[in-house]
């Protein structure tokens, strides 16, 4: 069908750049003669009236057009085509340009923090546990990504015992935390192996019941952790005359049995001397607290000078995703404090709810206490408790007797 | 249609050759547009003239001595010096 090489391209893209244009004037059919013979590319040819056509050109043909036309047709441009005006006109408008910038902004901000915590490889721990640790730390939902974590993982290992490595990676702004815990417990020595039966801390024998052994430390001896307290060599006296085995002057065997020591604790808390009293006085401020990321406003904090105050405050928004908000109302009233001297029956019954607590914490269950006692010593504004306590507990674990190495 | 026939109809570029298929026609070897409306376009091929009868008709391109018309098409006419209209 006669089509040129040069013709070939195409010229009816989206993205070629065109203009839609009116054009009126006489004898229209010869401009568009003129065109054919010129080879410019003419489309969507709408014939309006006899003096008025509206068509469309690429826009590499407009100039070669205009020269046709000359000043014998009125040429109007009604629209344009194509990426690059499209480009164009949204890039004239501020209102793009700033919506544009916004936009960046928020996508990068928003790709600078934390959105969500996946915890795996835990196995003694809780998750919660692991994720308020994190959290003491700095890493948390809606923190900065740009958080050290070399500290986080100090922070973790010097908190949580027994973890043997810990992995944070960033996945986007998932944070996924990968714990591993260690391995304590000891493995039980086999019963076909010779074996010691040793302290595991440190206090006073009371009672040693062996089954199996040699008893080594001898009720009231004091011991420290690693002490042998069954021994498992056995000394043996040979009847076998005549025969080598006489020679023979003790036996290994596998120590078995309970060893139950008096273990002493001597523990110190503090408590307040005296009971803080805040009583309103009526002034207050209000105020909204506002946190974008790790910008924080708080309008009331900038704006109170009481010197005793109380610190209120409803949370009204808090966001996570897509960008980390948290929006809430504050109250800061001023306090007038007093104080009374708690007296001796109070101190004594909190003491005792402390003693409770830090006995729960320190000593393991079903430990039977055999005395406490309690000594109060006053200070300026504190009161130091001193919590001594004696438990009995068994303290025996087994520990195998390597054949040819010091047992000590 | 044998070689030197066939060789004729492609080298006409001065006659009118013309493909209608539903509402699109194409017009080729176009040297000048005589007539344009929304009811008739006529063209001139260099030796005879054409024209399309029809409704709501549109010029989609003009490009390379060659027109595309849509609308609807009622009919078609050759004019020229041999021997008056013909109409198919």
């Amino acid at each position: 069908m006669g089509i040129g090489v040069e013709h070939m391209k195409n010229r009816g893209s989206f993205f070629e750049h065109s203009i839609k244009i009116r054009v009126e004037g006489f004898e229209l059919r010869k401009l568009l003669t003129e065109c054919v013979q010129r080879g410019i590319t003419v489309k969507d040819v709408r014939t309006i009236s006899d003096i008025e056509v509206v068509l469309i050109l690429m826009k590499w043909d407009y100039e070669k057009f205009l020269s046709l036309a000359k000043n014998r047709y009125k040429i109007t441009v009604l629209n344009e085509y194509g990426y690059k005006p499209t480009i164009r006109k949204a890039f004239h408008k501020k209102s793009t340009i700033l919506g544009l910038i916004i936009f960046a902004i928020i996508m990068f901000y928003q790709s600078s923090f934390v959105s969500e915590i996946q915890v795996s490889g835990y196995r003694s721990y809780s998750e919660t546990e692991i994720r308020d640790s994190l959290r003491e730390a700095g890493l948390f939902e809606g923190c900065s990504k740009d958080i050290d974590l070399k500290n986080v993982k100090l922070h973790i290992y010097q908190e949580l015992d027994n973890i043997a490595w810990m992995g944070v990676r960033y996945i986007g702004n998932l944070a996924e935390v990968t714990i591993v815990e260690g391995t304590i417990t000891p493995k039980p020595v086999d019963k076909s192996k010779p074996c010691n039966i040793v302290a595991k801390k440190e206090g006073y024998v009371e009672k040693t019941i062996a089954r199996e052994g040699k008893i080594a430390a001898e009720p009231g001896t004091y011991v420290k952790p690693g002490d042998i307290l069954v021994s498992g060599i056995v000394p043996v006296t040979s009847t076998a005359y005549g025969t080598p085995a006489v020679g023979l002057t003790e036996r290994y065997v596998h120590a078995s049995g309970e060893v139950y020591a008096k273990i002493p604790y001597r523990l110190q808390c503090y408590q307040e001397k005296y009971d803080y009293i805040k009583k309103e006085t009526g002034p207050y401020i209000l105020g909204i607290r506002f946190e974008f990321g790790d910008l924080k406003i708080n309008t009331a904090k900038h704006l109170y000078n009481y010197d005793n105050s109380i610190y209120t405050e409803k949370e009204i928004l808090k966001i996570v995703r897509p960008i980390p908000i948290t929006i809430g109302f504050v109250k800061i009233s001023e306090v007038e404090v007093s104080r009374i001297e708690r007296s001796q029956t109070e101190l004594k019954k909190e003491a005792n709810t402390l003693t409770r607590s830090v006995i729960s914490e320190k000593v393991p269950e079903n430990t039977q206490i055999l005395n406490k006692s309690l000594k109060f010593v006053s200070g300026e504004n504190i009161i130091e408790v001193v919590i001594i306590f004696e438990t009995l507990e068994e303290i025996g674990v087994k520990k195998e007797i390597i054949i040819g190495n010091t047992t000590d | 249609m044998n070689i030197k026939d066939e060789l004729l109809f492609d080298f006409s570029i001065t006659m009118p050759r013309l493909l209608i298929s539903g509402k699109t026609g194409i017009l080729d070897n176009v040297k000048k547009i005589v007539y344009i409306s929304e009811n008739c376009i006529v063209v001139d091929h260099g030796k005879r003239y054409s024209t399309v009868n029809g409704a709501g008709l549109c010029v989609k391109s003009i490009e390379d001595e060659r027109i595309i018309v849509t609308g609807e098409i009622y009919s078609v006419e050759f004019h020229g010096n041999r021997g008056g209209t013909h109409e198919e």
